[in-house]
């Protein structure tokens, strides 16, 4: 978990959680700030996971959504067609929320299943009822869930690892357990 | 000449978002794409928005960056010959 | 256990016509879409499929007033969903629990980035603001028609529709809902057309899907929606279904944000994928409804993709882009309608603009509409930017 001063703008924040993390990406600095957000979120959770790393992944499912979708970057690449136009590939790319997930399935080489949901606000009886229909699926082992909204230099990143298993373990996936995880 | 190519080198890094690298660090010679710096398809794309906005050169086919952005010497030459700017 | 989902009504609006009848008519006779701007407001000269009505005639057929809030992406999605219900006989009344999911991405965007400076400047169009979010425009949707139980909008670009589509079934398979109602809307915006432009994939001629010299793609833009519940759902009501959505898969590629593989990684896991759940063997699929935008890179791609699942033989394989354009978000939707009349009808559209074969690939699409020819099972893919790659698999009712 991490908080911070609210004056310290979201760029340098999440760089210098970059750089104290001591992950060694250099594409981490071509991604928008959602996207950077949901990479370092999901890094800090697959780390010492069996997920972690570049050996082909058909396992995993992402399931991530948030509220305001990629805006703040479609703000940033209107200001490229503007009064000055000259349209930016590189900002347009991220003007799609799905993005982060694409970011994070190219580093880990995941292949598996990967969906995102624009929703008024953390919806965790959603996201339950979908990962739940996803595990039916015997090729499914794990799911990375997120909710990663950026907005108006205001960061929120909640992304739980969920593993289907007969094991007992020690926080079971549940509507409620999520959503108190959620609001820590 | 060499102005224009440490002036190149700068405007990369900026708009490339090549964060841990320095204009000393890139090599005129040697190749920007591939293993050199390892820019890709979206930053070739991004480099011919660069010629146009800096140096009033429009590229209308993506194919033609392949030659000129082999290496900073050889943009920095194209540049020399065709801006408008 | 094979999938109970069954379709039993459905809509459509894109630049080949205003509801289905009007579709069938242009994909048997081969009538593009694609032609110069008309209703967007532009200085770019490319050729787009619009839907060739403006606001105020979408708003006349919709009864919507011309001072209520409402976009151009949400005007096409009413009429799409309203065509669907109707074919459906579906009344929105509360007996049955009915989802919406509507995938889309610009949302609103076509009136923000007209009302853009007066939003910084004066109060005279603050109302549109809130219209911009894809879930506003969902919302506005679902609204227009009341009763629905549960509301979604799936956001994972070209994909975003056929996921809808994933999302109702798993709905229905779970059995949240009883009914679901499933696809995607999206308009043509300036925001966009530079987008694509600025990435270079953009062609200034119509476009040529799978053809040697292909340069790019051309926009379009259309709302589609399908009506999926289960056999005996469908039974009680008393409505026949179309066919059946047999199977699905979804997979990333894992490669770029926005290019695709070289062979196609994603498209092959989730064309395998949809096969399986199907139960289906590769040559038990009639036709193959391509994602082929018409790219260098997604033709290459996809094709590779095509030949690993189905060998060098493969079934007919068309791109009805080279009709419709790209609807980007409603393109899953859009062309689940034109696979579902595919099924119906037992013709295979044709892909346009085609003159010489890739030389990397061993096939060729089809050319002429294939009229009066057995048409059993038929695949849809749909690929978004992130490498978001899904594949619909529609049949026939046994």
């Amino acid at each position: 978990m991490f908080q911070t001063d609210v004056n310290i703008p979201s760029y340098d924040f999440l760089t210098a959680l970059y750089r104290n993390s001591q992950i060694q990406y250099p594409k981490f600095f071509k991604m928008d700030t959602l996207s950077k957000l949901g990479f370092l979120a999901s890094e800090f959770v697959l780390k010492n996971t069996e997920i972690y790393g570049d050996t082909p992944n058909y396992s995993t499912v992402q399931i991530f959504a948030n509220s305001t979708s990629s805006l703040e970057t479609d703000y940033e690449y209107q200001q490229t067609i503007g009064a000055e136009y000259f349209p930016s590939p590189s900002v347009f790319v991220y003007t799609l929320p799905n993005i982060v997930m694409g970011e994070i399935a190219i580093k880990h080489k995941l292949y598996g299943e990967n969906t995102f949901f624009v929703q008024k606000s953390f919806d965790n009886s959603a996201f339950f009822q979908y990962i739940y229909q996803v595990f039916l699926q015997d090729s499914v082992t794990y799911a990375l869930v997120g909710w990663i909204d950026y907005y108006k230099h205001t960061c929120e990143a909640c992304v739980m690892l969920v593993e289907k298993t007969n094991e007992v373990c020690s926080l079971p996936f549940t509507k409620k357990n999520s959503l108190h995880l959620y609001n820590l | 000449m060499d102005q224009l190519i440490e002036q190149l080198k700068k405007e990369i890094i900026e708009v490339l978002n090549l964060e841990d690298i320095t204009p000393a660090d890139i090599d005129s010679n040697a190749p920007l794409f591939g293993d050199g710096l390892g820019l890709d398809s979206i930053d070739a794309l991004e480099l011919i928005v660069l010629m146009e906005k800096n140096y009033g050169i429009k590229l209308q086919d993506a194919n033609q960056g392949r030659d000129i952005f082999k290496s900073i010497q050889t943009m920095a030459e194209y540049i020399s010959k065709h801006r408008t700017i | 256990m094979a999938l109970d989902v069954y379709i039993t009504g459905m809509g459509i609006v894109s630049g080949i016509g205003i509801g289905v009848d009007q579709t069938l008519v242009s994909l048997r006779e081969q009538k593009s879409g694609i032609q110069p701007l008309k209703h967007l407001q532009t200085i770019h000269d490319l050729p787009c499929a619009e839907v060739d009505l403006s606001e105020d005639q979408m708003r006349e057929l919709l009864n919507i007033s011309a001072d209520e809030v409402v976009t151009r992406t949400a005007l096409m999605a009413m009429l799409a969903t309203r065509e669907a219900l109707q074919q459906a006989r579906l009344t929105m009344d509360g007996t049955y629990r009915v989802a919406f999911i509507h995938g889309t991405t610009v949302g609103g965007m076509e009136k923000s980035e007209v009302y853009y400076f007066d939003f910084l400047q004066n109060d005279l169009h603050n109302e549109f603001i809130e219209a911009h979010d894809c879930g506003a425009c969902t919302e506005k949707i679902a609204d227009y028609f009341g009763g629905f139980s549960f509301v979604s909008t799936p956001s994972t670009a070209c994909s975003s529709a056929a996921n809808a589509c994933i999302l109702g079934a798993n709905l229905l398979e779970a059995g949240i809902v009883d009914i679901a109602v499933v696809g995607g809307s999206e308009c043509i915006t300036k925001f966009h057309l530079n987008g694509f432009k600025s990435l270079m994939i953009l062609d200034s001629q119509p476009c040529r899907p799978f053809d040697e010299t292909r340069a790019g793609l051309n926009l379009g833009e259309g709302a589609a929606f399908i009506v999926m519940e289960s056999k005996a759902h469908a039974a009680k009501r008393g409505v026949a279904p179309l066919c059946r959505l047999s199977g699905y898969g979804n997979a990333c590629d894992a490669y770029h944000q926005t290019a695709s593989s070289p062979e196609g990684q994603g498209a092959f896991l989730a064309m395998n994928a949809a096969l399986e759940m199907s139960n289906l063997q590769p040559a038990d699929v009639s036709y193959i409804n391509a994602h082929g935008t018409g790219t260098p890179n997604n033709d290459e791609s996809e094709g590779q993709a095509i030949v690993r699942v189905f060998g060098n033989n493969p079934p007919h394989v068309s791109s009805t882009k080279s009709l419709t354009g790209h609807t980007t978000s409603a393109a899953g939707g859009v062309e689940a309608v034109i696979s579902i009349l595919a099924l119906q009808h037992k013709f295979v559209p044709a892909n346009c603009n085609f003159t010489t074969q890739m030389q990397s690939l061993p096939f060729t699409p089809v050319i002429n509409v294939l009229h009066d020819i057995p048409v059993q099972h038929v695949l849809s893919n749909s690929f978004g930017f992130g490498g978001n790659n899904t594949s619909l698999i529609f049949s026939n009712v046994q």
